[in-house]
């Protein structure tokens, strides 16, 4: 008698704590379907439609077939591959060395990590403006600097062999977002780990190689995915340094379309056209790539990437 | 410990901290100089903006007004001293200059031996012109980005806790397979499900309001879209603190459970204090993020007196630059002016900011 008692209690006590768990993640579980599935699957729907935001009617596959005739779209996903093979890595290598510089007991290091973190707190539109002013090939400080040297300097953003390449330079600016994380890392590999090392004989190199390298590994592999997510869907700098707005005559993307990213390509040709059944085929086709890399290089990476605590994984 | 080898190894790292040091003492000068450009730009004149070569230090040429009429200050070399005066009439050979202490005197030099007599002057008025532009409303954008900013981060670090505490601290079926899902639904794009968002939040919230409660309501052009999404979670940052919290021990929960307490009391009363790092972490993040947010408030707003700062910096460069050459000094200011608030919180809380950095891996 007093066993089932204690049993029945016991369960009510459980089915309260269901009752609490089911609770406290509502929120979110109403977001993620109000917010996130409800509007991915229509955005599938869509897709398959030629809906312009009053009439949809449905029309199959129309839409894809359509985006993989359009040269516009190649080129978009061509600028866009262009920019983010360049600029992860750029990035990632710019701030793994100025990290592991950081890392040997330099003087006041909190000062210079945090001067190397402010451009990262600069919004994409502040920045976007600077680095046109900066650029501006005829009365920009670095044109008027490399003019000092008699280097004959490019148009940058008004120049279509130019412009890619400057973003790619505008990206280093904020380095400081990475290097502040891999800096972490570093400060986390125990020094027990280079004595050891030390004692073996390694050097510098077989030092960083064989220690510094895989202890920092995930942060290193978590770190180049976000990147290359970000990068992928780059939109705001090229928006307000070429678009509507922005003024001196370089259009949307341009000039000639050669810095026309994928985000900006979907936004003009889907979203502000009103052809939002095209615009959801191609955002579709962007969250396929988007899981697509992330799947891969997961996939890759697993050999190389060492997890100290294996139940991480 | 103190052998020679040590000892070798000590003096070799010496040099090696002067090598790191000085390296990263160059490269923070590459960071640091585009914002001195910014600051320098900023309390310019449009006139001297574009001066070659670029000066850092704001400079111009001064002038003086005699009998009500502008005269600017040369430097002129005469007889080998120098003297500053002020041109009356250009000429290559004989340029006609006055003294200005003594109007009268008149002295004629060649125009190549005289240059322009420049002083430092900051253009502090630039601050004051920028909000009052009729065209582009500044104070309105920075009301707008703050409210913004301050709903969506607290609505975003409440909720977010909220169901961290859920998925770290409570058992019930079907507990992992929802927190794969929130792990799942992390790298999807916002630009992947923007359309339909759009079209819930401009015809589809509003027709289900009016069936329902026989309301209109317009809900475009208006911060519900913005932030409404913020009080339901973000998988991320549900990531994050769940993490978190699954380090705090059990033991406190388990004390407060037997003095009675309830779980959304232990969530409110034991687990925020102790988490409040993180939290002040994760919610600076968000700060910055909304504060920056441009995309969103680009899609659903429209009216100019409803911008945040992201979206109004973009159309102030606009605006002005209709007629004539963009006014860089301006666009610069306003766009310091729109950092300022970011940049102090930084300073101000700076180790919670890095440390929110590096928890959530995001990159500014």
């Amino acid at each position: 008698m007093k066993i089932k008692n204690v049993s029945r209690r016991r369960r009510s006590l459980a089915l309260r704590e269901y009752a609490a768990f089911y609770g406290f993640v509502a929120p979110w579980l109403i977001g993620l379907l109000v917010f996130t599935l409800y509007p991915l699957l229509a955005s599938l729907y869509y897709s398959l439609t030629d809906f312009n935001g009053v009439e949809m009617n449905f029309i199959g596959l129309e839409n894809y077939v359509k985006m993989f005739s359009q040269p516009l779209f190649y080129q978009s996903l061509w600028v866009t591959v262009r920019y983010a093979v360049v600029v992860v890595p750029l990035n990632m290598v710019a701030a793994l060395a100025l990290a592991l510089l950081m890392n040997q007991q330099i003087p006041l290091l909190s000062f210079w990590r945090t001067l190397y973190f402010l451009p990262s707190i600069i919004s994409g539109v502040a920045s976007a403006m600077l680095w046109r002013w900066i650029l501006n090939p005829d009365m920009g400080l670095l044109n008027s600097l490399l003019m000092l040297v008699n280097i004959e300097s490019p148009r940058w953003f008004w120049d279509e062999r130019w412009a890619l390449p400057a973003y790619w330079l505008m990206s280093l600016w904020s380095v400081g977002g990475s290097l502040v994380i891999y800096l972490a890392g570093l400060q986390g590999v125990p020094t027990a780990l280079y004595e050891a090392a030390e004692l073996d004989g390694a050097n510098a190199w077989q030092r960083l190689t064989r220690v510094t390298l895989p202890m920092i590994s995930p942060v290193l592999l978590f770190s180049f995915i976000t990147n290359l997510i970000s990068s992928f869907q780059i939109f705001t700098q090229v928006f307000v340094i070429s678009g509507q707005g922005s003024g001196g005559g370089i259009s949307l993307g341009g000039p000639n379309n050669s810095t026309l990213m994928y985000v900006l390509y979907l936004i003009s040709n889907g979203i502000r056209s009103n052809r939002l059944g095209y615009g959801s085929a191609l955002s579709w086709v962007l969250f396929l790539i988007i899981m697509a890399l992330t799947m891969l290089f997961l996939r890759l990476s697993q050999r190389l990437v060492y997890y100290e605590d294996e139940s991480v994984r | 410990m103190n052998d020679t080898s040590n000892y070798e190894g000590r003096r070799q790292n010496v040099w090696i901290r002067l090598l790191s040091t000085v390296l990263v003492m160059l490269g923070s000068v590459v960071i640091i100089l585009p914002l001195v450009w910014m600051v320098s730009t900023s309390l310019k004149t449009a006139g001297n903006v574009f001066s070659i070569p670029p000066e850092f230090i704001p400079r111009e040429a001064e002038t003086i007004e005699v009998d009500g009429k502008k005269y600017v200050l040369y430097d002129v070399q005469l007889a080998g001293e120098v003297k500053t005066l002020a041109m009356v009439r250009l000429h290559p050979e004989t340029s006609e200059f006055f003294d200005p202490e003594n109007p009268e005197l008149r002295y004629y030099a060649p125009a190549t031996d005289a240059t322009k007599h420049r002083i430092v002057r900051f253009h502090w008025e630039n601050y004051r012109t920028i909000w009052t532009y009729e065209y582009a409303p500044f104070s309105r954008y920075l009301a707008n980005t703050v409210f913004y900013a301050t709903f969506s981060t607290l609505g975003s670090v409440l909720v977010n806790s909220f169901v961290a505490f859920g998925f770290a601290r409570l058992r019930a079926p079907g507990k992992n397979l929802l927190f794969l899902i929130v792990l799942g639904t992390m790298m999807i794009p916002v630009y992947a499900t923007i359309i339909p968002q759009y079209v819930m939040w401009a015809r589809q919230i509003p027709e289900l309001l009016h069936s329902l409660l026989g309301v209109n309501v317009k809900l475009i052009d208006t911060y519900w879209p913005l932030i409404l999404p913020s009080f339901f979670g973000s998988a991320y940052e549900i990531f994050l603190m769940r993490q978190f919290f699954s380090t705090i021990p059990r033991d406190y929960d388990d004390s407060a459970r037997v003095d009675g307490a309830s779980y959304v009391q232990i969530w409110w009363r034991v687990i925020l204090p102790m988490a409040s790092p993180v939290l002040l972490a994760v919610g600076m993040i968000d700060v910055m993020f909304y504060w920056n947010e441009y995309f969103y408030p680009l899609i659903y707003l429209n009216s100019p007196e409803k911008l945040p700062l992201s979206v109004g910096l973009a159309t102030f460069q606009g605006v002005y630059t209709i007629s004539g050459p963009p006014p860089f000094h301006l666009i610069m200011a306003a766009s310091l002016v729109s950092l300022l608030p970011l940049v102090v919180i930084f300073f101000a809380l700076n180790r919670y900011f890095i440390q929110g950095v590096v928890v959530s891996g995001i990159k500014g």
